[in-house]
């Protein structure tokens, strides 16, 4: 073998060898994920070496957490995380979907089958299953009004798999809401309009959602009011601080006269910008109850700051740049880049502004705006591992609802689809192939029962009874998912449980891909350092 | 205020921050005691340039660095990342989950054993939030002991000595990670751990690795919201000051942050040290590993000179037997060693920074000379940000001014570079320097210099200088001298790398017959005078000039392994092309003359 000859060292695993790690790293994988899933899953603890603590329920995370070190586990790590990054959920779900695929294919070809064959009955099962899920699916309605009954539905099952279900039920109604608030006909959602900001303070169940902005600042001069109503709202990236650039360098003046002369004229210069400003707020202000405030993505040093706390404004330095956006989403007017541009029409409006300080942190809450286009999810836990958890879950929830008003179709989940379209494939797609690439459709309708199975046996259910129930009471004609608190079957409708479609998809087209290509492999070969090995 | 950042990032970067941040806990320690050693003067420093005040939700006053620290996930090593400063005490509460009523599965890592020197400094917090009471209660007891002789007392200041070197014994023998020093408390937005990639487990060799780390979304605005974090604090923030370990993949993870950062503090300045720790093995033959490191220097350096106004690059290949090592024994093995003297010439080249604005009063020069804001220094020193890259040349311990013809004289020639791969500068090249002297003494007698007569002797160097050059054509000379009578306040957990006849006050001794190999530490040598200088004269020219001839050679090569490599990187052709050219502009800045420079490389 030439790599022989390159590198005597060269490790060489063979056909059977090489087939059995792969699948046994899939099967691995699988193991660590398998207890994530459903509603009934495990929540994982993991405590680090210096004592830091992750909570986490989801696949995603938990696989970024994993010091994965097998190859082939890395490959299959990045396809599901890959998945998450697409279509915001689905980890887990893939990761099983690819063992099982892994599970169902060693036993075929133990019994002396190539898997190319197995890899072609993969091919067609595939595309029959992705044609049966188009039929599957459940029209939503999005144009006009969309229905917030069904779109709670899925952000309440991807929740509840995260959290418990009070919790999860409170934050069902938050984060559709918020997407709600931010979607604009005829334009993608940005999720990114959805500022999540969180508090160590109180309990999680105070979490919620602030038709406004939250900034994570306050103002830096104590004479600030701490408080304004019906407040004009200003939005800037103006530098209002004194920079004395050019002037101390040394090389520009020939005495301390002319020094002070530079410097003066410097301070000038950023003194007129703020009294520009005063006359705005004068302008608009005088004569009226409505007060004033000034966000500024650049500094305001504490000279300004006096200026600006003299007139009763006030003035927040250094917001955030993707806040300045939010913003003006938020309240209404122009963020503006120049004093030039200052005018009664650049404004935007806020019914109250208030600051919460905790300790050291300063918070600022912009509340009461007209038509928002950009709100805030306050998340708020007793520590930074339940906040960093219940976070994920709202990304989760967010994108679930992103995902169904884009895809305008649902799916029914609990196992409902999984369940249907296997016994779809085993009674007509699989009579219609020919030859052995006809075990392929079976091990792949097989392999899709994993989302039943695992979701029976992490209730603590008996899965052969499970599937046994669930398959027969399909036949009668019924769709079926899984009660898991009974182990009865159920209609996934009635009890409100649906998945998303693009994630749904999105599982059935990459998993078999990953499982198809590991199955392929018939040499590995391992050359070079040992990575681990001490140098 | 002029509040300075301090950026840290990667993991020799983290380990030279923390002998820095533990001499600025050294300074902050002689602030309260009121220097008990006469020997050592008043710091005339402004501490609140590095440090900010905060205040914990128990209303509990602290004072922590001003930084933010990058590294990989378990880099920590035995102390929690997010600090203990802030976190609430009850334990218990931690572990419930409160989240999730079905069931739940904790997995424990191995939890990293603290060293001797961490358990000493939990001790001491426990005694100091033990608060009032017990300090009564010691002092009730030690009153009753007055009676007691003087024997057990003096058998206790053994045992503490004794104790204190178990705990640097063990620092000696064991640091693995940069927090196992680290004396400073940090607040929790202070310390940022990149996802996904651990510390010892991940390969981070070169800059390919770390090709794209920060540019992921949510990883780039996290680490955004720490530096907003503390610049919004700041009432006029003086800049940003950057150490980066630019021997692997942090180098992209730093030019990508810094180019960031660029782009939200359009005006702040930004100095930049690029330090890498002695390399430790042979380096490999294979040619592929030797262009894969020429490469990864080149572009390393052409990112990151093009994000600062002026980078300082720091890291001979061989520490231990270099001229600077005169009069220390250091094992090129060790981070703990190495990276101290790094820290201390930065600690003494940013001096200026932080000393008390000077006036042209006595009493105001009590302290320091030469206070200068970083802004300025760094166009000072890079003629305008014409020079981007410069050369630093330290001392450590300085060596006490010299007797020449009864004159003290500061004799400059005894600085030697900590950069690598420098040359000689030609006369009559045009040169802008910094030079910052701290803690110089008299001669023979370990006694402080007066800033005065420093800078007398500084003034009489450079007469000498010219005079020995008559001949030669004249350079231009921009020069800034900026004098601290303060010396470096060596701290306790300083590893033992002053030779054996190196004083209490770090005055050299005269050298006896024999060396011993043992070096002396925190404990025996309190203090140390630090002399260091950063230039762009012409003896930067080869360290730069390497790295644009391997770009040019190899990545614009017709062979295959340059360009495909570059390719890896996410470089196109162009931007290559790019890269390079930015080096080459980089060398026409140090004039074109006529190539004389005899490099030696370290």
């Amino acid at each position: 073998m030439a790599i022989r000859m390159v590198n005597p060292n060269a490790e060489v695993l063979n056909k059977s060898a090489a087939l059995y790690m792969m699948i046994n790293a899939a099967k691995g994988l699988q193991e660590v994920l398998k207890t994530n899933l459903g509603p009934k899953g495990t929540i994982k603890m993991l405590v680090g070496g210096s004592g830091d603590i992750k909570l986490t329920k989801d696949g995603n995370t938990l696989l970024k957490e994993m010091q994965i070190q097998n190859p082939t586990a890395i490959m299959i790590a990045r396809t599901a995380v890959a998945q998450d990054d697409i279509s915001g959920d689905g980890t887990t779900s893939t990761v099983l979907l690819i063992g099982e695929l892994m599970k169902q294919s060693e036993r075929f070809i133990s019994e002396g089958m190539h898997p190319r064959v197995l890899v072609d009955g993969f091919e067609i099962a595939k595309k029959a299953t992705l044609e049966y899920l188009e039929k599957f699916k459940t029209p939503v309605t999005i144009q006009g009004t969309p229905d917030k009954e069904i779109i709670s539905m899925v952000a309440r099952t991807t929740l509840r798999t995260k959290l418990y279900e009070e919790l999860a039920d409170q934050l069902t109604d938050i984060v559709v809401n918020a997407v709600l608030c931010i979607r604009k006909p005829e334009e993608p959602i940005d999720l990114f309009m959805v500022e999540i900001m969180h508090m160590r303070h109180k309990m999680d169940t105070d979490t919620k959602l602030v038709e406004g902005l939250v900034l994570d600042h306050g103002a830096r001069h104590p004479d600030m009011p701490k408080r304004l109503e019906n407040c004009y709202i200003l939005t800037c990236n103006v530098s209002l601080e004194y920079e004395k650039s050019e002037v101390n360098a040394g090389f520009f003046y020939h005495d301390a006269e002319q020094r002070e002369k530079m410097v003066a004229a410097e301070r000038r210069n950023v003194d007129e910008k703020v009294h520009k400003i005063i006359a705005l707020k004068k302008k608009v202000c005088d004569g009226t109850n409505k007060t004033f405030c000034v966000i500024n993505q650049k500094g305001i040093d504490p000279i300004s700051l006096d200026l600006l706390a003299k007139e009763g404004i006030v003035g927040l330095r250094r917001a955030k740049r993707r806040n300045m956006e939010r913003l003006v989403l938020a309240c209404g007017g122009e963020a503006i880049n120049s004093v030039e541009d200052l005018d009664a029409d650049v404004l935007g409006y806020a019914g109250v502004v208030y600051e919460h300080v905790l300790g050291e942190e300063k918070y600022t809450f912009i509340e009461g705006v007209k038509n928002p286009h950009s709100c805030t999810i306050l998340i708020k836990g007793p520590n930074d591992h339940t906040i960093a958890q219940i976070k994920d879950a709202v990304r989760d929830g967010l994108r679930s609802v992103k995902n169904t008003i884009e895809d305008e179709a649902l799916v029914l989940g609990a196992g409902a689809f999984e369940v249907a379209v296997r016994q779809y494939l085993m009674n007509t797609v699989k009579k219609t192939v020919e030859g052995r690439a006809q075990l392929g459709v079976e091990a792949f309708a097989d392999a899709l029962m994993v989302i039943p199975k695992t979701l029976a046996e992490n209730s603590g259910l008996d899965t052969q009874d499970v599937l046994i129930t669930l398959q027969s009471e399909h036949d009668k004609g019924n769709v079926v998912g899984l009660n898991h608190n009974t182990g009865e079957p159920m209609d996934p409708q009635m009890e409100g449980i649906f998945d998303n479609y693009s994630v749904k998809k999105q599982i059935i087209n990459s998993a078999p891909i990953i499982a198809a290509q590991l199955l392929l492999v018939d040499e590995v070969i391992r050359a070079g350092r040992n990575m681990r090995k001490p140098q | 205020m002029k509040e300075i950042l301090t950026l840290q990032v990667g993991g020799y970067a983290n380990f030279v921050g923390s002998h820095f941040w533990n001499f600025q806990d050294e300074i902050l320690g002689l602030g309260e005691d009121g220097c008990e050693d006469a020997m050592i003067p008043t710091h005339g420093l402004n501490m609140g340039v590095l440090y900010r005040q905060g205040e914990t939700r128990q209303r509990i006053a602290t004072y922590t660095p001003r930084l933010l620290s990058i590294d990989l996930r378990g880099s920590s090593g035995a102390v929690n990342p997010s600090g203990s400063l802030y976190e609430r005490p009850p334990a218990a509460e931690l572990n419930s989950i409160t989240t999730w009523h079905g069931p739940a599965a904790t997995f424990r890592a191995e939890r990293y054993e603290k060293n001797k020197f961490l358990q000493s400094l939990d001790e001491e917090e426990k005694w100091l939030s033990g608060g009032a009471q017990g300090l009564d209660h010691t002092r009730a007891e030690t009153s009753s002991r007055d009676a007691t002789d003087l024997a057990t007392q003096e058998a206790h200041v053994r045992e503490a000595k004794e104790q204190e070197r178990a705990v640097i014994q063990s620092l000696e023998d064991g640091v693995q990670f940069s927090t196992d020093y680290l004396k400073a408390q940090l607040h929790p937005s202070s310390t940022y751990e990149i996802a996904g990639l651990w510390q010892g487990v991940t390969s981070f060799e070169d800059y390919g690795c770390g090709q794209g780390l920060f540019s992921t979304g949510e990883q780039a605005e996290e680490i955004r919201d720490k530096v907003r974090f503390f610049v919004e604090e700041c009432d006029s923030i003086q800049g940003f000051q950057c150490i980066v370990d630019d021997s692997g993949g942090f180098s992209a993870v730093a030019a990508d942050f810094l180019e960031d950062l660029a782009d939200e503090y359009g005006r702040t300045p930004v100095s930049l040290f690029t330090v890498r720790a002695p390399k430790r093995v042979q380096e490999s033959k294979s040619t592929n590993r030797q262009i894969v490191r020429a490469l990864h220097d080149s572009v390393s350096l052409a990112r990151l000179a093009a994000v600062a106004q002026l980078t300082i690059p720091l890291g001979l290949s061989q520490l231990a037997t270099s001229s600077f090592a005169e009069h220390l024994v250091i094992k090129d093995e060790k981070d703990f060693h190495t990276s101290a003297v790094y820290a201390a010439a930065i600690n003494c080249i940013t001096l200026p920074y932080r000393m008390e604005g000077s006036g042209p009063s006595i009493t105001s020069q009590k302290a320091g000379l030469g206070s200068l804001d970083m802004g300025s220094a760094l166009r000072l020193v890079s003629c305008s940000s014409s020079r981007r890259v410069a050369l630093l040349e330290a001392n450590l311990p300085s060596p006490a001014l010299c007797d020449i013809q009864g004159q003290s004289v500061y004799n400059v020639q005894k600085l030697s570079p900590l950069t690598p791969s420098t040359g000689k500068a030609t006369n009559g090249s045009h040169v802008a320097e910094m030079m910052v002297l701290q803690g110089t003494q008299l001669p023979g007698s370990g006694v402080p210099a007066t800033i005065a007569q420093v800078q007398e002797s500084v003034a009489k160097a450079g007469e000498i200088a010219v005079k020995a050059r008559r001949n030669s054509r004249q350079s231009l000379r921009i020069s800034h001298l900026a004098v601290s009578q303060c010396p470096l306040a060596v701290p306790l957990p300083f590893p033992c790398i002053f030779s054996s006849y190196i004083g209490k006050y770090g005055n050299i001794l005269p050298r006896p017959n024999v060396i011993s190999k043992q070096g002396r530490g925190g404990i025996d040598v309190i203090s140390a005078p630090v002399a260091a200088r950063v230039s762009t004269s012409r003896g930067i020219l080869p360290f730069i000039k390497r790295r644009s001839l391997d770009m040019q050679q190899l990545a614009l090569a017709r062979s295959t392994t340059g360009p495909s490599l570059m390719q890896d990187w996410g470089f196109a052709r162009e931007e290559v092309q790019e890269l390079s050219e930015s080096l080459s502009s980089m060398i026409a800045a140090y004039g074109d003359e006529v190539e004389s420079d005899t490099s030696d490389t370290d």
